[in-house]
């Protein structure tokens, strides 16, 4: 673990992360241990957004397009050349293999071409040291709830560099949940945000959706019978000819799955005897988990920390952050570093 | 100077390190003799497993500038094989390429993975050993695998001519390649000292790389080949070298060795002589690779051809099967299903709901008998119809009931299209669909090679000829009182074209 006076004899340590592992092109510039300088984001939701879902050729060939202009534009933006950046990091998984790809080769590339150290990053490792961005005095050790589109866990963060699952979906992760939700309801993709939205104008309590707790104690989750209990009521209601109350369905929907996961997380909370919860990855920044988290952690004096939406989703300040605690603990990899898709925390 | 090449497009990458004398003079870049640019390729590396070109690259670049005890920035360009290929293995080396030249601010040099199989006319010169010694000598035969082969073509005393061929096939499965015919003409002169020499003429793309079923692509070669007996000179010795590269030699082995079963059965009637190389000297397939690339990326840079970083994409010669998808209406996903519309190329189930529509709006209309023999038995016709509403279910492409609301057809004749219909269901007019129909419609016509549209409207039909002027059709011609199912004052039908080369001001 790093400690306090280290970080500041660190702090013109210059780290440079890149980001391709699904569909936004990221590039970031970190001074010392949590300043960001830059933090450039290239979406493509716009280009996914017809079809429904990320294509991952195509999201693979926008990569390979945007990188090296989203490169020099975090660097123009922090003010830094080449000969500044101490270290490269970039993630190597989990994520699209394609996509992955572009961002491991273009680090190496840049690591080859100048000799600078090279790190590959654990894309979820990112998200869960997004919050030290926005959070000075935050420190391991606390309990994380990572919840993004392919990934819900619920994290014991032991140290900088040390994470230990406590509890994950046995089958659908949340954002997927969502989005088919979202689907059958009409509203489009991507479905977080917007049955978020809808949600706020129907009744949480008009639909009991049955609740999937699993077996007693355990931290895992399954949002498959939350999913397929919402696409049976609109089925049955539509053959009934009986008018579906969208916000209603989104709202009810909503409210299962918060109060499985805020439960859930509590409870981990209490069980590990941390008083720190820090929440991560896109679905940090859905309004009705954060308000329930928000209310629980005062009546249990918690200290929660959710960090600004930009470092919630996928971006690569988060990335450097971890690259740098990462760096310092172990040193860099090599440069026969390559894409994992399939990465474990 | 140095230039640095990478070949990831194939299962085996590579990288090697060309060390090119400079030109000393200007006008040495001009020349046909460019076949002897001196190079000479210090060190080549091949990655180890198939398909491990992301773990494997960058250790080989930097493993051969040490070697040579070179640092990256004195490379003077990074030669980048940019696709046909592996998806993947062309974005890795695109990517690093591309990086490579931002960080160093150093030129690329983009070539086709098909078009470097030129290189072999350069530095594979018929008849080897008949050539001036001191040039040849400057060439490395061994680098880049399987180049060191001696050519086993007829070494007749007298004048022969010899065509060779050079045909890279990479699989892109189902029956497909990437792949580009390359020929050139050899001629061997026997000079006043009894000694021989060869002319050797300019290197022409019979076929310049596409994704194409691979029969079409043999087809093309086979009549190519046979129309060669044609043109021979009688006098001379007339010999044919075909010779085959790529993984596609691996993939489709039966198709191609029917094709030559059957190009030589022809040939022995024709009194034609054609060898067929399916493998090297060794007795391998030849692949794609760096040392051939290096020799080929360096022969450009001398003439000049050199690219920016961020100029260079790679050429997949494919779009991706969801965008195709998309195009052409069979996936999406959007807001409100109902008043979504979809432009998609019509079905002989359509034939009834066109031609009730053209019953609507026609006053001599096809029936929908007629509609449906056009469809199934007339090649030249296309059709395609715009629908609305509908749903897409999960898993699967096509939309299920909807509701089609226009349609458009031509026929391809030839490189023209002749527009027959453009249609949309009165209650849909003045929303943009009809314009969306055509530029469906024509972009599928170019796609398939027309080059010019022509149609007939009314003179009274001003919406329509507007909509037509828009896409850049022209007035040349009226065909006088041409509506003669209007009784008494038949209306006339102007006639417009547009042609390929105007541009359209839109």
């Amino acid at each position: 673990m790093t400690t306090k006076t280290e970080r500041k004899r660190d702090k013109n340590f210059i780290t440079m992360a890149i980001e391709t592992s699904c569909d936004e092109t990221s590039a970031a510039i970190l001074r010392g241990d949590r300043e960001i300088m830059s933090n450039v984001i290239s979406s493509q939701i716009d280009i996914h957004r017809a079809y429904g879902g990320v294509v991952p050729e195509i999201a693979s060939r926008h990569h390979l397009e945007n990188i090296n202009g989203v490169v020099e534009t975090a660097m123009e933006e922090a003010g830094v050349s080449w000969e500044d950046i101490n270290l490269i990091g970039v993630t190597y998984g989990p994520g699209l293999s394609g996509a992955l790809v572009i961002g491991v080769a273009a680090a190496k590339a840049y690591s080859v071409a100048k000799g600078i150290p090279l790190i590959g990053v654990n894309h979820m490792h990112g998200h869960m040291a997004a919050a030290y961005g926005a959070y000075s005095n935050l420190e391991p050790p606390f309990i994380s709830l990572v919840v993004s589109g392919g990934h819900t866990n619920i994290v014991k963060v032991k140290s900088y560099t040390e994470f230990e699952v406590l509890g994950a979906t046995r089958d659908d992760a949340i954002g997927e949940a969502y989005d088919k939700v979202a689907r059958v309801l009409g509203l489009g993709y991507p479905g977080g945000p917007k049955i978020d939205k809808l949600a706020k104008e129907g009744d949480g309590t008009a639909v009991e959706f049955k609740r999937t707790w699993l077996e007693k104690g355990t931290y895992d989750f399954s949002f498959s019978g939350i999913k397929t209990g919402v696409l049976n009521y609109v089925n049955t209601e539509n053959q009934a000819g009986r008018e579906v109350n969208k916000a209603d369905v989104a709202a009810s929907f909503q409210e299962a799955v918060v109060e499985v996961v805020s439960t859930k997380t509590m409870e981990a909370v209490r069980k590990e005897g941390m008083d720190t919860l820090v929440l991560a990855g896109g679905v940090a920044a859905n309004s009705r988990l954060s308000q329930v988290m928000k209310t629980i952690c005062e009546r249990e004096n918690v200290k929660l920390c959710i960090p600004p939406a930009i470092m919630c989703t996928d971006n690569a300040g988060m990335v450097a952050i971890a690259a740098h605690y990462e760096f310092m603990e172990r040193g860099g990899d090599g440069l026969d570093l390559d894409a994992v898709s399939g990465l474990d925390i | 100077m140095y230039i640095l090449a990478i070949e990831t497009t194939g299962e085996i990458g590579s990288v090697t390190l060309a060390y090119c004398g400079e030109l000393s003079k200007p006008d040495e870049r001009a020349d046909n003799g460019d076949a002897y640019i001196p190079q000479n390729l210090i060190s080549v590396e091949k990655t180890d497993s198939p398909m491990s070109h992301l773990r494997e690259l960058a250790p080989m670049i930097d493993k051969v500038l040490k070697a040579h005890g070179i640092v990256p920035d004195d490379l003077d360009a990074i030669a980048v094989s940019v696709g046909p290929g592996s998806f993947t293995g062309i974005r890795i080396g695109v990517t690093t390429a591309r990086c490579l030249g931002q960080i160093l601010n150093k030129p690329l040099i983009p070539v086709g993975s098909l078009e470097m199989w030129k290189e072999k006319f350069y530095s594979e010169p018929p008849g080897i050993s008949e050539i001036k010694i001191d040039k040849i000598n400057m060439i490395s035969p061994t680098v880049g695998g399987a180049e060191e082969r001696t050519e086993n073509i007829k070494d007749s005393m007298g004048e022969s001519t010899v065509t060779k061929y050079m045909v890279p096939l990479y699989n892109a499965r189902r029956g497909q390649v990437y792949g580009s015919i390359y020929k050139q003409k050899r001629r061997k002169h026997i000079n006043e000292d009894g000694n021989c020499s060869w002319e050797c003429g300019e290197v022409f793309s019979v076929h310049e790389g596409s994704c194409i079923m691979l029969r079409n692509l043999l087809d093309m070669l086979k009549e190519d080949i046979l129309n060669l007996s044609c043109e021979g000179d009688e006098d001379v010795n007339y010999t044919t070298v075909v010779e085959f590269c790529g993984d596609g030699v691996d993939a489709y082995d039966d198709i191609l060795k029917e094709y030559i079963m059957d190009i030589k059965e022809t040939n022995i009637k024709s009194s034609q002589d054609t060898e067929f190389i399916l493998k090297d000297s060794n007795g391998e397939i030849q692949y794609q690779n760096a040392g051939l690339l290096a020799r080929y990326a360096a022969r450009l840079f001398y003439k000049g051809i050199k690219s920016r970083y961020d100029m260079v994409l790679p050429d997949y010669m494919r779009i991706p099967e969801a965008e195709s998808k998309l195009k052409q209406g069979l996936i999406g996903v959007k807001k409100d299903s109902k008043s979504q519309i979809y432009i998609r190329r019509g079905k002989p189930e359509d034939s009834k709901t066109i031609a009730d529509i053209e019953a609507k709006y026609f006053r001599h209309p096809w029936s929908a008998s007629e509609t449906f023999k056009d469809m199934t038995e007339n090649p030249k016709a296309r059709y395609f119809v715009i629908e609305r509403g509908g749903k897409a279910l999960p898993g699967q492409f096509y939309r299920e009931n909807t509701e089609i609301i226009g349609f458009a057809a031509f026929w391809k004749i030839g490189q023209e299209g002749h527009i027959n219909d453009v249609v949309v269901e009165k209650e849909f007019r003045k929303k943009g669909y009809g314009r969306k129909l055509m530029e469906y419609m024509m972009r599928d016509g170019y796609r398939e090679g027309v080059c010019d549209f022509t149609l007939e409207v009314r003179r009274s039909n001003i919406p329509a000829i507007n909509l037509y002027q828009s896409f850049g059709f022209r007035e040349e011609g009226v065909r006088k009182s041409y509506y003669i199912q209007d009784g008494d004052n038949p209306e006339d039908a102007l006639i417009m074209w547009k042609r390929k080369d105007e541009k359209n001001d839109n």
